[in-house]
């Protein structure tokens, strides 16, 4: 399509229950009581010239261009600043308001450097747009008096330029930054003449609180605030619609582009999930996709000591078959299996289970989901009968309690973040359960009613205790529990034990019991209360437990089924839901039917032509366990560094390397390809051509920018591999693919790319029912019919901080990267996090002699690393916390195999580590039983 | 319930059978053993189940309950 241009309406579109009908020129418009006159007016067609307003931004009434005739009224008050009352007539074009915007535009221009012909933002500024619109012919003030045209550029950020000489002050930065964003980092400094935009009180936007959110680019109407990527390369010239390829948020974005030169990514205000709004990841983070490291070409090797060799698609891809034949021949059909990416689209992690399924001949398929959010599926199916989030993003706008709990969602789904922390500074109250104190806690105009510093691996104490206090005080709502809910007796007798008692489990929780007391009353009392959870809740031992827990808690408060409640996990990847639906787990087929139910097998078994083995298959850590036993011995890895993501990396990487045929399919030699027999390239998702699934199950269309650089899609490589070993699998398109997930999958059965491009987006399910899709989910009832309440014993981790490793690490996400750091890496992102670092308290730095910036150890009972500490009272005394997004650091040595008992999901937050001042300089890895550690006043036994 | 035998000792299906069995400590042995042998068919692939019964019955250091649930897989 050519350039796409949003409509702007002016200000904000307002709801009420009463309208009002006004006229506008001569036209009766009819809108909701609020509703701005140039809203109306907008909406009837006729465009009031305007500079400071935007329909994402409240009224502000600064830049008088929008002033209108209303008969009755004194003067010519601003439309964007007057609400519409019934009965009102509004004159938008005299001649005596012509002469008041040419003079307010007379004097604009005044200050205004006279170079459009060379401005990169010529043919897309709205102040050039309004002097043709008011008719501006002449500037009787010139040049020479005072001005700004002589202000320095601020070119510090890597991604944007703001050139103060341009500005208007119009004040569009500062409130997006303010009211969309919610950073606060741009204010208007001096006054009068002297006033400007500033960001805050630094020196320039890189050393500022800005968070490259882009939300100041996109509000400024002149070229005051520029993507570097238009000054040099130009305006784009056509919109490709597409879905942002990072977090489990989904964004939507516009790709504008210039011929197949992707100039910028900028926000889609009717993307469903963001509505106008991004982050520096999504906005930003696409010049991987055009990386040098970017592979190309197939390449194979006989030996993982051997050189790379490039290969053509049919050889490698024959090769790929041939060894995988084998493989099955010789070990049997268990000996090989694959594992799909959340970072790949629907349609090709459905291709790949297919593939496993009818051309391996097994259910060894798993997905990275297994060390997220597998948990996240064994606890909502047993308590509401489907593994998903309840609601849609927007229902946390009816939030009255929101509790935040093992999540950071201005780091890791900061456009999420954003829309509640705007429900926030409404007055929402805040609940965040964290051991570190992260930005929620307090933030400008934002600060959490209760933040409770639990101890890593106390979830489940925790949520019993909050609980209990519920069902001891009283708080329960009886009437949706008795409608809505089964299990009570036996669950409200475990509950109401003394031993999930807040007294009793203060001390194994680090927070006192009145706290939590308190935090379990606003939750049960407050009004409409939802819950928002992450990692922090799922990459534990008791990780499905937990979520059971909140559940629970959910269900015991009646905070189920309606808008502003729910239970809600916040996915970290793009697609984690969609390649679970995708039925990517071992026991699942798509939409959650286990494999051993002989009907659902049938439906595939029919279509495929094929017979399905009836038993799960193997788990990701069950698959590197077998093959360092030898009886695994092939696997196909797509869009996944699991020797870099996945825990306890020696044992990972032994897995790795006794495998006779490693296939990695990846945008770059990752970390996982240095054990690979046969390199695949992947697409980008500039050149993908499918959906994802985000965290509220939305279902996005993912478009192509450009055909695959590759020369295939991964589907058509997946179905060239399993044709090769006899399984066909004739797809023509990857529409075909959704239609074929469609036929097959109760839920997905009203999802279409045709239909999606006809609606813009579905949250399943989606289907005769519903054919528009699901916002929230189990209203009236619950997908399993009745709610289950669960019992949720707390089990203590194995994993406990002894003498000889006192402390507990955990680890985490941070803004401007984004998992393994594969994308992010490879863009200037990296100019904001650099390397992982480990956060430390500055108590037991003090301890162990450790100093900001100096180069620590850090030891586990399974291995070392070295990273630099920087000392941070966020942390608790005796927990460290770093992030994953580097190979170099290698977070991953240290994690260990502990897992969740019911999925298997890693317990990347909790580890045993002794952390002292390294006495190696160099930064890379130690290894396991390389340790230089320097004993820290304990014995070396335990 | 007795802890979890060391990790470095055991094979990973012993292992991850008394991480399970640690979750239903708290209920009659013979309920806890047919929940956890259940959830092993379930979730489990038969490769795994068939070495987790090997190694009890080659006398590995068992729980009663996991042994129990070993036995209910036959």
């Amino acid at each position: 399509m050519s350039l796409l241009k949003e409509p702007d309406f002016g200000t904000p579109a307002r709801t009420s229950e009463t309208t009002v009908t006004v006229e506008v020129d001569g036209h009766a418009v009819e809108v909701p009581a609020g509703t701005s006159v140039l809203r109306a007016a907008a909406e009837a067609g006729i465009a009031i010239p305007k500079l400071c307003a935007s329909d994402n931004l409240e009224p502000f009434g600064s830049c008088r261009l929008c002033v209108v005739d209303i008969e009755g009224a004194r003067g010519t008050p601003a439309s964007c600043t007057t609400p519409c009352t019934d009965g009102m007539k509004v004159t938008t074009q005299t001649p005596e308001l012509a002469d008041l915007r040419r003079g307010v535009m007379e004097l604009y221009i005044s200050d205004h450097p006279l170079d459009c012909l060379t401005c990169p933002a010529n043919g897309d500024c709205e102040l050039q747009d309004m002097a043709g619109v008011v008719g501006l012919r002449e500037v009787r003030y010139g040049h020479e008096g005072k001005n700004h045209l002589k202000e320095e550029k601020d070119t510090s950020n890597p991604y944007f330029d703001f050139d103060p000489s341009k500005c208007i002050s119009c004040s569009r930065c500062v409130r997006a930054c303010d009211e969309v964003q919610g950073t606060f980092a741009l204010t208007i400094e001096g006054r009068g003449f002297d006033s400007k935009v500033a960001p805050g009180g630094s020196a320039d936007f890189m050393s500022s609180e800005c968070v490259s959110c882009g939300a100041c680019v996109q509000a400024c109407p002149t070229s005051t605030l520029q993507e570097k990527t238009v000054v040099d390369l130009g305006m784009p010239d056509r919109t490709v619609l597409t879905t942002c390829a990072y977090c489990g948020v989904g964004c939507s974005f516009k790709a504008e582009l210039r011929g197949d030169q992707l100039v910028r990514m900028v926000p889609h205000k009717d993307g469903g999930a963001n509505e106008g709004h991004s982050c520096v990841k999504g906005r930003f983070a696409f010049g991987y996709a055009d990386h040098p490291d970017r592979q190309l070409s197939p390449m194979m090797r006989d030996s993982i000591d051997d050189e790379w060799r490039p290969v053509g698609w049919e050889e490698a891809l024959t090769e790929v078959a041939r060894r995988f034949s084998a493989l099955r021949s010789e070990h049997g059909p268990g000996a090989i299996g694959g594992i799909t990416s959340s970072r790949t689209t629907n349609e090709e992690v459905y291709a790949v289970q297919k593939m496993v399924r009818g051309a391996f001949g097994n259910n060894n398929v798993d997905t990275c989901a297994r060390v997220c959010h597998s948990p996240t599926g064994y606890g909502l199916n047993q308590t509401f009968g489907t593994s998903a989030g309840t609601q849609t993003f927007s229902s946390v706008e009816h939030s009255d309690v929101i509790m935040v709990i093992g999540a950071n969602p201005t780091d890791a789904h900061p456009v999420f973040a954003s829309r509640m922390k705007r429900r926030l500074r409404a007055g929402a109250k805040l609940i965040v359960a964290d051991p570190r104190r992260i930005d929620l806690v307090r933030s400008p105009h934002v600060e959490a009613e209760h933040h409770l510093p639990l101890q890593p691996g106390s979830n489940v104490a925790l949520i019993n205790a909050m609980a209990h206090t519920v069902v001891t005080e009283g708080l329960v709502d009886q009437e949706f529990l008795d409608a809505r809910c089964e299990g009570q007796d036996e669950y409200l007798e475990f509950i109401r034990g003394p031993e999930n008692a807040p007294e009793a489990l203060e001390e194994v929780i680090g927070v006192d019991a009145d706290r939590i007391r308190a935090a379990a009353r606003l939750f049960a009392t407050g009004g409409s209360s939802a819950i928002y959870y992450g990692l922090g809740v799922t990459e534990h031992s008791q990780g499905s437990t937990m979520v059971m827990g909140l559940a629970n808690l959910a269900m015991l408060t009646g905070n189920v089924g309606r808008e502003g409640v729910g239970v809600n996990p916040l996915r970290g990847q793009n697609n984690v839901q969609g390649s679970c639906d995708m039925g990517s787990f071992p026991h699942e087929l798509p939409g959650y039917r286990h494999i051993g139910t002989e009907s659902v097998r049938e439906i595939y078994e029919s279509l495929w032509g094929t017979t399905l083995d009836p038993d799960p298959g193997l788990r990701i850590p069950n698959m590197f366990d077998a093959a360092v036993d030898g009886t695994f011995r092939g696997l196909f890895v797509q869009g996944e560094d699991i020797a870099q993501s996945d825990p306890n990396t020696h044992h990972v990487e032994a897995a790795l390397s006794a495998l006779d045929c490693l296939v990695v399919q990846d945008l770059f030699l990752n970390e996982t390809a240095r054990f690979a027999h046969i390199f695949l390239p992947g697409t980008s998702f500039l050149e993908k051509d499918g959906t994802f699934t985000n965290a509220e199950r939305r279902i996005n269309r993912v478009r192509p920018t450009m055909p695959p650089r590759t020369g295939k899609h991964e589907w058509q490589v997946v179905a060239e591999i399993a044709a090769r070993m006899g399984f066909a699998m004739n797809w023509e398109r990857s529409a075909d693919i959704m239609d074929e997930i469609a036929a097959t999958t109760p839920t997905f059965a009203g999802v279409s790319f045709a239909h999606l491009d006809r609606v813009g987006s579905v949250q399943w399910p989606c289907n005769e029912a519903a054919p528009l899709g699901t916002p929230t989910m189990h209203v009236g009832s619950f997908v399993r019919g009745k709610g289950r309440l669960m019992k949720t014993v707390y089990v203590p981790t194995l994993e406990r901080s002894t003498r000889r490793y006192p402390l507990i690490l955990t680890t985490g996400r941070i803004l401007s990267q984004y998992n393994v750091g594969a994308q992010t890496r490879r863009t200037a992102n990296s100019s904001w996090h650099a390397e992982d670092v480990l956060e430390i308290h500055p108590h037991d730095a003090e301890d162990r002699g450790i100093t900001d910036g100096a180069l620590v150890e850090v030891a586990s009972r399974v291995g070392t690393t070295r990273l630099h500490a920087r000392i941070s009272d966020r942390m608790p005394v005796g927990v460290v916390y770093t992030t994953f997004h580097h190979p170099e650091s290698g977070a991953n040595v240290v994690t260990t195999e502990n897992s969740d008992w019911a999925t298997n999901c890693p317990e990347y937050k909790v580890t045993a580590v002794q952390v002292a001042p390294a006495l190696r300089a160099d930064t890379t890895r130690a290894g396991t039983a390389t340790s230089t550690l320097a004993p820290v006043g304990v014995g070396a036994g335990e | 319930m007795s802890a979890a035998p060391e990790p470095a000792t055991v094979t990973p299906e012993v292992r991850m059978a008394h991480e399970i069995a640690r979750q239903f400590a708290g209920e009659p042995p013979e309920q806890a053993a047919q929940t956890i042998a259940a959830h092993l068919r379930k979730f489990w692939a038969p490769s795994m189940i068939t070495a987790f019964r090997t190694e009890a019955a080659a006398g590995a250091d068992l729980d009663p309950v996991v042994a129990r649930a070993a036995e209910l897989l036959r």
